[in-house]
């Protein structure tokens, strides 16, 4: 096995479009930061959620579900043949939800606030929920895959300690994942006027759940036939054949459930009367549930590789059309005419013929416009750092602009940063700073108080604020 | 706030005044230290056009038909205010607060910026800040400080014709009454945001059809935060519940594995 592992070369296909797709990630990423969230996204009020929640969030936490199946299967129902596949269904899946608190941070508006949910408890609210368990559930995932990390360096007394909780960490996992997967649904709950009656639903939790169940078997069966390709491992036939079997179930139930809802809300016709969301609604139905499940059902599709990965693509991509049905494309269509019904399309650069709301915006960020800091724009704007500054427009040389957010106090990260664009440059910056353990500690400090700066943070702080803030002048005038 | 009333206050925006002369909407501004956006020609008198964050409240020129002619009416949007509203629900940091007094007041440093109170506010009230690099949400205030000293909203203390009135929010809902039993055929026999969303502290009497205005009237008339409680509420149970039954079967599936460590066998397979 680790032998095969090294084979995998970094420019095979595979790695190559894995990178491009983290490049691209990357990049969007630093769009955020740096052109600010509305003109790298395309959002607008009217569409405030898009592509990140629908995809990263929504589609995200549902294909990772594979962790929580199979780890239910394995040590639950003890189905021992699936023992096999149980880690890499853990790995992907802490993986997945990584990326998913990942691309939750780079969504929402304050990321330094990240852990606010969890010290400032709403329990009204369901994103308080979601939020609660995805940071449960990944540490529950990472502790379900310490041990094949620890085994590698040695550490097996703690291997054995957390063999010991195996069990109450996969129920707690199980538990968990119920909670939030339902609750991915219970989203929309509060949003009747907004969706269209076709995906709107008391019911949405369960649906949602159902579903992910289904995705979840998929991905793991997509996962086992392409990383047995990728690894040039022998393909788990036996072990496919059980997962499409589940899936096929699954999606059975899934499909009775929804065709049982619909009719129960008389909202059938609406499925058939040909406007745009019964299409969207017909494909994601046919394409997504009915036709996997059919072809699922066929024994010879069960045992024949292309069957369970073409079944399987079919299942996935239905789950991401109902995701993004529900999320991007319907929601706001029943709005009445005059009072913002948008579309949304993401896009980097905003047209002027969409210029058509007061809520659009300039490309440039409305924060680094203003009298005097040009410099600062040379070095945020363009540099593309990632951290918050905006405190210096109080606080710094450079005040300008109108300070909008009637803060108090003035945060500090700025300093930090600009500190490392001339540690960069080779410039003289003050030695407290540049030491990457000790910003680092800096801005733990500063994200542990968040808007209170201790005070032997502050005054260095302040000392190297003057101190670069000079040199930063001095440096502007002498390239002139 | 010594001798404060606090009973809930409500405000009526009586439709048939309103002369469209946007007072409102530039007290507003001032009173909040708004600043402006970039707006463009849309044929339409309305501008901007709709609420953003920096424009808590603005008339709305609408043109509908009435009897063969054109009838050219002035809304004032504005947030309703409900009295169980969605978007303090849906805050995962409670950043929203629905006070006493009436009005829904909002903590910006309390906020993380996920906007699902954009998301779960029937009106489309929330606005964010999408021309910034670290947004917000912003929306109108019911000028909160003003009611807590006794005075009323800037909007309501501006608009010249008294197209709103402001006070306690029975008193209110009574006067509308009142208008529409003696004024018969003038208005429509509906207040909205009387049962719109559970009720609304704001409400408004229009001679136009709302529905024809572009008023959202598909709006449940109970409170939105039960939609997503009954979710909520069956957590306890579905974690206990779970608890017992998942600990059951996997007693009652694993009996007899000896040591019960299931990554024991994975172990000899990754060695």
């Amino acid at each position: 096995m680790q032998d095969n592992r090294n084979k995998v070369s970094l420019f095979s296909i595979g790695s190559v479009i894995l990178l491009i797709l983290i490049a691209a990630g990357i990049y969007a990423a630093v769009n955020r930061f740096s052109t600010g969230l509305g003109a790298s996204t395309n959002l607008s009020d009217e569409v405030p959620w898009g592509l990140w929640v629908a995809f990263d969030v929504l589609c995200g936490v549902a294909l990772a579900a594979g962790g929580f199946t199979i780890t239910a299967a394995v040590y639950i129902f003890n189905m021992k043949k699936y023992k096999p596949i149980a880690r890499p269904a853990i790995l992907t899946a802490f993986i997945g939800y990584l990326m998913v608190v990942l691309g939750l941070i780079v969504d929402i508006g304050q990321p330094m606030r990240f852990w606010h949910p969890l010290v400032m408890w709403q329990p009204r609210s369901v994103m308080f929920e979601v939020v609660m368990c995805i940071s449960l559930y990944t540490t529950v995932l990472a502790l379900e895959f310490a041990p094949a990390f620890l085994e590698k360096l040695g550490l097996n007394a703690l291997v054995k300690i957390l063999k010991f909780f195996t069990f109450p960490l996969v129920i707690a996992g199980i538990i968990l994942s119920f909670l939030h997967q339902s609750s991915l649904g219970a989203f929309f709950l509060i949003m009747p006027a907004k969706l269209n009656s076709l995906w709107y639903s008391p019911y949405m939790p369960q649906f949602f759940y159902v579903s992910a169940i289904a995705v979840g078997l998929a991905m793991v069966s997509f996962e086992a036939i392409v990383g047995a390709w990728a690894f040039k491992r022998p393909q788990e036939t036996e072990l496919l054949k059980g997962l499409g079997k589940g899936t096929a179930i699954t999606l059975f139930v899934y499909l009775v459930l929804k065709v049982a809802d619909l009719s129960m809300r008389g909202a059938l016709p609406l499925a058939f009367d040909g406007s745009m969301a019964s299409r969207f609604y017909m494909a994601e139905i046919g394409l997504g549930v009915i036709s996997p499940m059919i072809l699922l059902a066929i024994t010879g599709v069960r045992e024949s590789l292309f069957g369970v990965l073409g079944s399987s693509v079919l299942v996935i991509g239905g789950v991401i059309m109902n995701r993004f049905n529900t999320n991007v494309n319907r929601v706001n269509k029943k709005a009445a005419a005059d009072l913002s019904c948008g579309r949304f399309f993401p896009s980097y650069y905003k047209g002027d013929e969409e210029d058509n709301e007061g809520t659009r915006h300039d490309q440039q960020p409305k924060q680094v416009d203003g009298k005097g800091i040009g410099l600062i724009k040379r070095l945020y704007v363009r540099r593309l750092v990632l951290l918050p500054w905006r405190g210096s427009r109080r606080s710094g040389f450079f005040r300008g602009g109108r300070d909008v957010f009637r803060q108090r106090r003035p945060r500090r990260f700025q300093i930090i940063f600009r500190c490392s664009h001339f540690s960069d440059r080779g410039g003289l910056p003050p030695g407290f700073i540049i030491n990457p353990e000790r910003s680092s500690v800096i801005i733990m400090v500063m994200i542990l108080s968040d808007v209170q700066v201790p005070d032997a943070a502050v005054l260095p702080a302040r000392m190297s604020s003057a101190a670069v803030g000079l040199s930063g002048m001095s440096s502007s005038r002498e390239r002139k | 706030m010594a001798a404060t009333n606090m009973t809930p206050k409500g405000a009526l925006i009586d439709l048939t005044k309103c002369i469209g002369c946007r007072g409102c909407q530039i007290s507003c501004k001032s009173w909040n230290q708004r600043s402006t956006k970039k707006t463009v020609m849309t044929g339409n008198f309305t501008s901007p056009g709709d609420m953003n964050s920096e424009t808590y409240t603005l008339v709305k020129f609408v043109e509908t038909e009435k009897d063969a002619d054109v009838s050219w009416d002035f809304i004032k949007v504005q947030c309703m205010h409900c009295k169980d509203p969605a978007c303090a629900s849906a805050c995962p940091v409670g950043a929203f607060t629905k006070t006493a007094a009436g009005p829904v007041t909002y903590e910006p440093e309390k906020c993380i910026g996920c906007r699902y109170c954009m998301m779960a506010c029937p009106f489309q009230v929330p606005k964010y800040e999408w021309d910034k690099l670290y947004p917000i949400v912003q929306k109108c205030t019911f000028c909160a400080e003003r009611i807590a000293d006794g005075m009323e909203p800037a909007c309501v203390k501006t608009c010249p014709p008294n197209a709103i009135i402001f006070g306690d929010h029975d008193k209110i809902v009574a006067e509308a009454e009142r208008r529409i039993k003696e004024h018969p055929g003038k208005y429509v026999n509906h207040i909205y945001g009387r049962q719109e969303a559970g009720g609304t502290a704001w409400m408004y009497l229009s001679s136009v059809p709302f529905e024809a205005m572009g008023f959202k009237t598909n709006i449940p008339a109970k409170a939105l935060p039960d939609l997503t409680w009954a979710s909520l509420s069956k957590i306890p149970y579905a974690v206990g519940g779970l608890a017992v039954v998942l600990s059951a079967i996997a007693f009652i599936r694993n009996r007899g594995n000896g040591d019960g460590g299931p990554s024991a066998s994975d172990k000899e397979k990754e060695g």
